[in-house]
């Protein structure tokens, strides 16, 4: 009986204190290799899907071949010679839609009125034939593309600490503020640069023809698409409506990098609001700059970029 | 029988649904997943455009090709969102309308955008003139139009053709088809000679309205252009007046007993709302143009003052003191549902409301330094764009994105080396540029788009 008692009171007490010592240990780890695992997971996730490739030093090496592509900007295959809106530009001048006439209108002009110089010119703008200024206009479309894009998600959470410092000023928000103005810090994000370059690199001189289906585009693989891009999208700062500006784009590619097809998916609202096609159209001319030709995508990994989207958002830029 | 098929048309449907989920749950795969690359950052660089000169046939319309060129050009770089191309540097002559433009050429010139033109004298006598607008990026035409004038207003449909420019590529209205009235300051500080003037918003066709014997003050544009209104002191009585521009005819907004001021037009030009001062006391009123009616709107023994119209008509924001230090209130347009939008530290002034509607504008003083700056009408989001020794005045661009504002730097102790000057600013605070008057400039006020 009494034996019972002590037992069972030293057991409690074990397990107290099992619990007192023991579970504030393991509750305190979890945090810290959280936060260092996060940002070293991605990177060495690309490494770690190396090496085995590496293993075979004997490859075939078809890859230099697409390489050499860099130079040449000409993103479209689009054969130049014949003009991509042939209703507006055909030698037949431009816009011969005769305007509205601003009948000279004799005016009084003795009221001394000097300045107003025009009798009233009303010259009325003559939207021209309307070119209609959609991008590629692509064909039907035989991608089958699945719409659920969750895993690659992550991106639009990582990055959001400082930028890369390139332009300096703007790159937090393109709106000044004096109030809040001061340190538009230019943080040390050199280090994450240069693995990322680094693990681009990797995937460039390691790259074989034989796909593995389970290697994702890693979160720095995105980043540097998107550090890329933002050297190249110039945004409308002060723009109305920022925030409802966001602007999705189907990217069909070629196995350079190169864009072969970019389609805005909302194309309704881009002939209807002009807000929105304006929007678009920058995000459109980012694809086309000569700087972001090619997209810097890991070449081995085309069937996994080969369809995506791009989402370009400027609401967190003019906040 | 029909019941039955719709039933079964259910049931598909619910394994589509399920059938869709599953297809989802199995996106979950990396592999099959689509890949989205969200780009939520880029540049706030003006875009690099080529202007080249509008093409002529007749040496007399050549030199007219070559100024349209000039003042589009003008016009873009200073809204700050355009960064017009060296004219030197072009590899080939922008050529005529009728030829494609070498796209090639104009990439290596790093230029995004190229604008041609033509002028040709009609057999009338008239000038017609066209451009277009090309995406060098996309190898297309993004606008084109033609215009027929008289020579003389060349200007004008230069300014046109910016505006076709501007809105094609932001989306937004232009605001260079303007104008601008502003007192124009002359003479030493004691006896300064401030007369009403107007110009186009570049400058151009500058002329004086009145001689400078009265002192005149705080000029607004009517919304449809031909009038302004402003204060004067005629005959050492302040007063409201209205002014048409077209006939130089003045005329005087009714005769109360005390003073009037701060007067501005309603949206739909058919009152004017300004501030009456009697006995200390300030409030707002309006008067309708055609009927002459005042209405009283505020009526507390506080200085109410500075009242604008939102662009629809349906409030009001005023600045006022009733609460011990000046702030601003925001009213419905009758007067009722009085609230107080501005908490900030010191003072805040002469509120403007943009005419896209989003922002009010306003003058801050705070710590002895003024400040111009923007706050969503409910008070939120509240931002200084630029400060000064004295800033003041701001007015909006027609389409809600520039600001024009007066800056006065101190004079030494014998009332020498101080200037007024007006300057131009734009939403994101960072495009901040003179705009250029003749004499000493204040009280700027922007025009609608001239019709």
């Amino acid at each position: 009986m009494r034996l019972g008692a002590t037992l069972s009171v030293g057991l409690h007490a074990a397990v107290i204190a099992f619990a007192w010592f023991g579970l504030p240990h393991i509750r305190s780890e979890p945090p810290e290799l959280d936060d260092i695992v996060f940002v070293k997971l991605a990177d060495l996730g690309e490494v770690t899907n190396v090496p085995p490739e590496s293993q075979k030093p004997v490859r075939e090496e078809p890859k230099p071949e697409p390489k050499p592509e860099p130079p040449k900007a000409k993103p479209k295959p689009k054969p130049p010679p014949p003009p991509p809106q042939s209703a507006a530009i055909p030698p037949p001048p431009p816009t011969p839609a005769p305007v509205a006439k601003p009948e000279p209108k004799p005016e009084p002009a003795a009221v001394a009125v000097p300045e107003k110089p025009a009798p009233k010119p009303a010259p009325k703008p003559k939207p021209a034939p309307k070119p209609a200024a959609v991008a590629p206009k692509p064909v039907p479309r035989p991608a089958p593309r699945p719409v659920a894009p969750p895993p690659p998600k992550p991106v639009a959470k990582a990055p959001e600490k400082p930028k890369k410092p390139p332009a300096e000023k703007k790159f937090s928000s393109l709106l000044k503020d004096l109030k809040t103005e001061p340190p538009k810090p230019t943080a040390p994000v050199e280090p994450k640069k240069s693995l990322v370059e680094r693990a681009r690199e990797a995937a460039r001189n390691q790259s074989t023809r034989d796909f593995d289906p389970d290697a994702a585009v890693t979160v720095s693989e995105i980043q540097a698409v998107r550090q890329q891009l933002a050297q190249c999208w110039n945004v409308a700062a002060g723009a109305r409506r920022a925030d409802a500006l966001a602007v999705e784009i189907e990217m069909v590619m070629n196995q350079d990098a190169t864009v072969r097809q970019a389609r805005v998916v909302d194309a309704a609202r881009m002939n209807s609001d002009p807000y929105y096609r304006a929007a678009a159209e920058s995000a459109l001319r980012a694809l086309g700059h000569p700087d972001c030709i090619p997209l810097k995508l890991p070449l081995d990994k085309y069937e996994v970029w080969k369809n995506f989207t791009f989402n370009f958002d400027p609401s967190k830029m003019l906040q | 029988m029909t019941r039955h098929i719709r039933l079964g048309r259910w049931l598909t449907a619910l394994f589509l649904v399920v059938g869709l989920l599953q297809v989802g749950g199995a996106g979950l795969r990396p592999a099959n997943a689509e890949l989205r690359i969200d780009v939520t950052q880029g540049r706030a660089d003006p875009m690099p455009i080529a202007v080249g000169d509008f093409s002529a046939s007749e040496t007399a319309s050549a030199q007219i090709g070559r100024d349209m060129a000039g003042v589009i050009s003008a016009n873009l770089q200073r809204s700050g969102l355009f960064a017009p191309i060296d004219q030197a540097s072009f590899i080939q002559a922008p050529g005529s309308l009728g030829v494609l433009p070498k796209f090639a050429d104009w990439r290596v010139l790093n230029a995004q955008a190229l604008v041609q033109g033509a002028v040709t004298v009609q057999g009338d006598g008239r000038l017609r003139v066209e451009f277009r607008l090309w995406d060098i990026f996309a190898e297309q035409q993004m606008v084109g139009s033609a215009y027929f004038t008289v020579p003389a207003n060349w200007r004008r449909v230069a300014h046109i053709i910016s505006d076709v420019i501007y809105k094609r590529v932001t989306g937004e209205d232009g605001y260079f088809d303007t104008r601008l009235v502003y007192i124009a300051e002359s003479g030493p500080p004691d006896r300064r000679v401030k007369r009403l003037a107007i110009m186009d918003q570049d400058g151009a066709n500058h002329r004086f309205l009145t001689d400078g014997s009265d002192l005149v003050l705080t000029p607004r544009f009517s919304p449809t252009t031909q009038e302004i209104t402003y204060l004067a002191y005629y005959n050492n009585k302040p007063r409201v007046y209205i002014f048409n521009i077209d006939t130089g005819q003045q005329e005087v907004l009714g005769d109360f007993p005390g003073m009037t001021f701060a007067p501005r037009f309603s949206p739909d030009g058919a009152k004017v709302i300004m501030s009456l001062a009697r006995n200390g006391i300030t409030d707002v009123f309006t008067m309708d143009l055609a009927t002459r009616r005042v209405t009283r709107l505020t009526d507390s023994p506080s200085i109410d003052t500075s009242p604008t119209f939102s662009p629809d008509g349906r409030r009001i924001v005023f600045n006022s003191d009733r609460g011990g230090s000046q702030q601003l209130y925001v009213m419905d347009g009758d007067g009722a549902n009085v609230k107080r939008i501005s908490f900030g530290k010191g003072r805040y002034a002469t509120p403007v409301w943009s005419p896209r509607g989003d922002l009010i504008a306003f003058t801050k003083i705070s710590g002895g330094r003024f400040y111009i700056g923007v706050m969503r009408p409910d008070g939120s989001g509240e931002r200084l764009l630029t400060d000064g020794y004295l800033v003041e005045a701001p007015t909006w661009a027609p389409n809600g994105r520039v600001l024009i504002y007066f800056k006065q730097t101190p004079s030494d102790k014998s009332g020498r080396g101080g200037s007024v000057k007006l300057y131009s600013i734009d939403l994101t605070g960072y495009n901040e540029r003179e705009v250029v008057t003749p004499l000493d400039g204040s009280d700027p006020a922007w025009s609608p788009l001239i019709p």
